[in-house]
């Protein structure tokens, strides 16, 4: 009940602040944009990037300031005086503290790891601190959703992630990133905006269930039980990602601590053309759904596959890297300019 | 919301929207606050102690995970709680005792429901208001030094709130606390020096502004003197222009009693708008002038040496009875200048005062109304004779000057005058008022101070409650009021030397007074020129030396927009200081030699295009670059890598070494 008063009486206070920061706000966000990027590599905070105002507490602590300011001037406490402006100095001090702890850094963005659609993407920016003084509490924030945040030691690096919902699938530009700090004394809040043209390519989400793989063909046409197709064993070899795991030899793991997968000569494996034309569904995006399913079934099955769309086509492999050619055409499909 | 420390990971502050504060942050904020209350549980009632007490040992408990914090519900009753022991305790929420009592089991009561790092920031601020208001009380030297610590912890609070990872131990916390304090305090002394100070009060100050102090009082009873006497605390200090009178001329004019009513002298009606009738004297040879540092006695009136005449601004007056007052009463320390003059003659005696300085009590002390009377049929008239006749009076008969009085009856005086001898300066100087008025003679008490004593490290004289002191005036036909001096006749050593040649107590007396021991009254002597100096420039620095500072420096009218325009340069330019100084933190830390040398040495590297990068090894940025050295030029640099990590990380770090290396670097060109 107490707090609930407390707060409406600040609201009261602060609303003609809010006021002022809303009219202002459009010819600040424009003369903000004109010096934050985009930036390719990486970007000095200097003196041109880092604002700095005070917090909603530094405002009370403003107000404290002239309470006891007026008290003093009231008693005629010399010593009054002397605290007020001790105080109103350590606010001046810690303005430049403030400033200080997030200026000079180096800012380079790191990106992000692909994700499906409705995952979040986690992006990732390195700061450099060339200074012998170590940084403080500096938080990372995208379209006001708050990241990370983190201390940097002298001459040492730090990273910073931040996550940003994705819906669609394509590449994802964050835009602006806001780097801020309240350390050391929480009166003023340092802060930069960069943009680091950094990217995240989002694979359309995947079906739920390639039902509509049945109708698919395997481009053999012999009907194969999976994994027989591989005849003739010829040896072990160290796993490399996105080896399947069907093919990783147990023995050799219990025997070796380390994973090996076998290799088989002669004979087909098993051979998938993932085809755009193949697939019955209505709408284009539900079509790459499934086909985003297909490719993620047929790597983990340890099929070679291949993709064919209407604009590009990718000839049949299986492994990591393929997946990730064959998503990223997926989600750029029709989008490129 | 209150969790264990192990419970709380590092970030870990904001827990879906929910403010956590881990078990030592609540130590330290607990820690912070008692700090700030300390000084004040000797002022507080005992109710609002013993509620501390039990908040500070509930709050304790939650932090040692005993108990949980409460519910709104003990919120609600806690609050009421504290405002019925307020309502107990004071009566009201308002006034200066009141209020900061409130304050204080308010910031208690805050441990219990802080919900967000706002709550803990306006907790601070509002003790750093707290730790203020101990200026009310005193301005010590030593309050300063205990306020200035408790706001460098408070300081160190903040940083504790703004270190979001908790990383930062405490030690390291109030290292940061402490450099910024320091990086602030140039500041602060010139806002301090040049804020244009207004001299206040700004608005009515509440009753209890002010705190009861030793000092003279309004009013003078047997006893009321012998116990201040017993107090080494310093009245007031005085720097004199030219060499200061000897002791036994210097009379600090108090408090003037013109009205008795048996037990007790009062200042009776006085108007406040009637003028001293002052007659100057031929020459100005009794003229003195001087500066006079008053320590807060809570009362409007003001000392100066018999009698003032010349005062430097209208704040004060002199009334109709030669007593300097100020517009208000003294809570600050207070510096004024006077000009005296010992000569001057005041012919101040209208109809109704001398019906006032004439009146005694009705039928009270026969025998001492019988003496007086006779005094004056044997002197046929004649003011000095009886006069005379008083003081052989005190001479010859057996009277004793002690502390240790002992207690008189009704007729007060009587008992005093014929039986019991045996008094202090109250008294004799009323016993000699009294004889006077009853021989028809006006006549009355002043009270003040007299003597003092010279700080012999820094020529200004200390006059200590000690020195209290009360004498006698007496109207003279032609001379005006003439002071009168009785205990002079009983103890000429009490006004040629002071207190402690003067009576038989000694041990009563305050140890500065009767110390031998040199090294210990140079220390103390030391000691009380340090305080004055704290008070004629720090606690008394009001816009009077603010004015006179400027004019030393050659600035005729500071006027306060001139004070401003300074104060701004000034800030600027220091601000600008104080900015390189917080901006170059640090990189001062890696002034190694031997680093230096490597630095440089990356530098010229450099030349290939690619800069060592910061998360690189000297052998693994070597490696990178090595191939786009001039094979020549790479040999060269291989020994100087060998040679730095050698240096480095191994363990031929010998001077002859490093120097071989420093001139490797010197020598080396990359050349590409």
């Amino acid at each position: 009940m107490e707090g609930t008063i407390a707060n409406r009486l600040l609201s009261a206070v602060f609303y003609p602040l809010y006021v002022i920061r809303s009219v202002l706000s459009k010819p600040f966000d424009s003369f903000i944009a004109s010096r934050s990027g985009p930036f390719s590599g990486s970007v000095e905070l200097n003196s041109h990037r880092v604002y700095i105002l005070p917090t909603r507490v530094g405002i009370i602590f403003t107000l404290l300031l002239l309470v006891l300011l007026l008290g003093s001037i009231n008693y005629t406490k010399s010593l009054g005086f002397m605290l007020t402006f001790l105080l109103a100095s350590l606010g001046i001090v810690g303005m430049l503290t403030t400033w200080r702890n997030l200026a000079g850094l180096k800012v380079s963005g790191q990106g992000a790891s692909p994700v499906f659609a409705g995952q979040d993407a986690v992006f990732a920016v390195q700061l450099e601190n060339h200074s012998g003084d170590q940084r403080y509490a500096i938080t990372i924030a995208s379209k006001d959703k708050i990241g990370d945040t983190i201390d940097i030691r002298p001459e040492a690096i730090g990273i910073l992630r931040f996550r940003r919902k994705t819906t669609t699938r394509g590449y994802l530009d964050p835009g602006r990133i806001k780097l801020m700090t309240e350390f050391p004394l929480g009166l003023f809040t340092a802060w930069t905006w960069v943009d680091l043209s950094m990217n995240c390519l989002v694979y359309p989400a995947a079906a739920a269930k390639a039902s509509q793989v049945s109708s698919s063909d395997t481009q053999s046409g012999e009907e194969q039980a999976e994994g027989i197709g591989l005849e003739d064993f010829a040896g072990l070899r160290k796993s490399q990602p996105g080896d399947s795991w069907r093919r990783i030899s147990w023995k050799a793991v219990a025997r070796l601590d380390e994973l090996y997968s076998k290799e088989f000569t002669g004979g087909q494996p098993e051979l998938q053309w993932i085809d755009w034309l193949s697939i019955d569904e209505p709408s284009q995006e539900a079509r790459l759904s499934v086909m985003v399913r297909m490719v993620l079934d047929a790597q983990q099955a340890g099929r070679h596959y291949g993709l064919r769309l209407p604009t590009v086509e990718i000839k049949p492999d299986n492994g990591q890297l393929q997946q990730h050619q064959c998503l990223k055409a997926l989600a750029l499909y029709r989008l490129e300019t | 919301m209150f969790k264990g420390t192990g419970a709380v990971q590092a970030g870990d502050i904001v827990d879906q929207g929910r403010f956590i504060i881990n078990t030592s942050q609540l130590w330290a904020l607990l820690l912070g606050i008692q700090l700030v209350a300390a000084p004040f549980y000797w002022r507080i009632p005992l109710t609002v102690i013993m509620t501390v007490a039990i908040y500070t040992f509930w709050v304790s408990m939650i932090a040692f995970n005993r108990t949980r914090q409460p519910g709104k519900f003990v919120r609600v009753m806690l609050l009421l709680l504290t405002l019925a022991v307020m309502t107990v305790s004071y009566g009201t929420l308002l006034g200066r005792e009141a209020g900061t009592g409130f304050l204080i089991l308010l910031s208690f009561l805050k441990l219990f429901e802080i919900s967000s790092k706002r709550d803990i920031y306006i907790l601070v601020y509002l003790n750093y208001f707290l730790i203020a208001s101990n200026f009310f009380h005193t301005q010590s030297p030593w309050v300063a030094v205990y306020v200035f610590v408790v706001v460098i912890y408070l300081t160190s609070l903040l940083i504790l709130f703004s270190d979001r990872l908790a990383t930062i131990v405490w030690q390291q916390r109030m290292r940061i606390a402490a450099r910024i304090i320091l990086q602030a305090t140039p500041l602060m002394l010139i806002l301090f020096v040049l804020f244009p100070r207004i001299p206040g009060p700004l608005w009515g100050l509440p009753k209890d502004a002010t705190t009861a102090v030793t000092g003279l009082s309004e009013d003078m009873s047997p006893g009321s003197m012998s116990s201040l006497i017993q107090s080494d605390e310093v009245a007031f200090r005085v720097r004199f222009e030219e060499a200061p009178p000897p002791h036994q001329a210097m009379y600090w004019r108090g408090p003037v009693f013109s009205h008795y009513d048996g037990q007790t002298w009062t200042a009776g009606f006085t108007s406040k708008r009637a003028k001293p009738n002052l007659q100057a004297s031929a020459n100005n040879s009794g003229y003195m002038k001087y500066t006079v540092t008053l320590v807060p006695h809570q009362r409007d009136w003001l000392f100066a040496l018999e009698y003032p005449v010349q005062l430097e601004n209208s704040g004060y007056r002199l009334t109709r009875e030669m007593q300097l007052l100020n517009k208000r009463k003294i809570s600050s320390v207070f510096q004024y200048s006077v000009l005296s003059d010992s000569q001057i003659i005041n012919q101040g005696l209208s109809e109704q005062e001398r019906k006032r300085n004439l009146h005694l009590p009705d039928q009270l002390n026969p025998q001492t109304a019988d003496l007086a009377r006779r005094w004056l049929s044997e002197s046929n008239g004649q003011t000095q004779s009886v006069v005379n006749k008083a003081l052989r009076y005190f001479r010859n008969q057996p009277f004793v000057y002690t502390l240790n009085p002992p207690l008189l009856g009704n007729d007060a005086m009587d008992d005093f005058l014929f039986e019991s001898r045996r008094g202090f300066c109250e008294h004799y100087s009323s016993a000699f008022v009294y004889l006077m008025r009853a021989a028809g003679i006006p006549a009355r008490v002043v009270t003040g101070y007299q003597g003092g004593d010279k700080n012999p490290l820094d020529d200004y004289i200390i006059v200590r409650q000690s020195n209290a002191h009360a004498w006698a005036e007496v109207w003279m036909e032609g001379k005006g009021w003439s002071r009168v001096d009785p205990t002079a006749a009983v103890s000429p050593d009490r006004i040629e030397s002071g207190i402690q040649d003067a009576v038989a107590e000694r041990d009563l007396l305050p140890a500065i007074l009767i110390s031998e021991n040199a090294w210990l009254r140079h220390a103390r002597y030391q000691w009380d020129s340090f305080n004055n100096t704290w008070n004629e420039w720090v606690v008394g620095f009001d816009q009077k030396r603010q004015t006179r500072l400027f004019q030393q420096l050659g600035m005729q009218q500071a006027d306060w927009q001139q004070l401003v325009i300074w104060m701004v340069v000034a800030m600027f330019l220091v601000g600008g200081g104080v900015a390189w100084w917080v901006f170059r933190q640090g990189s001062g830390k890696r002034v190694d030699k031997l680093r230096r040398a490597y630095d440089q040495f990356c530098t010229k590297l450099a030349k290939t295009g690619s800069r060592r990068l910061i998360n690189e090894g000297p052998q693994e940025y070597y490696a990178r670059i090595r191939d786009r050295l001039v094979p020549a030029c790479a040999d060269t640099a291989d020994k100087i890598v060998q040679q730095y990590v050698r240096i480095r990380y191994g363990s031929e770090g010998s001077r002859q070494n490093i120097k071989t290396f420093l001139r490797a670097v010197k020598g080396f060109h990359a050349r590409v």
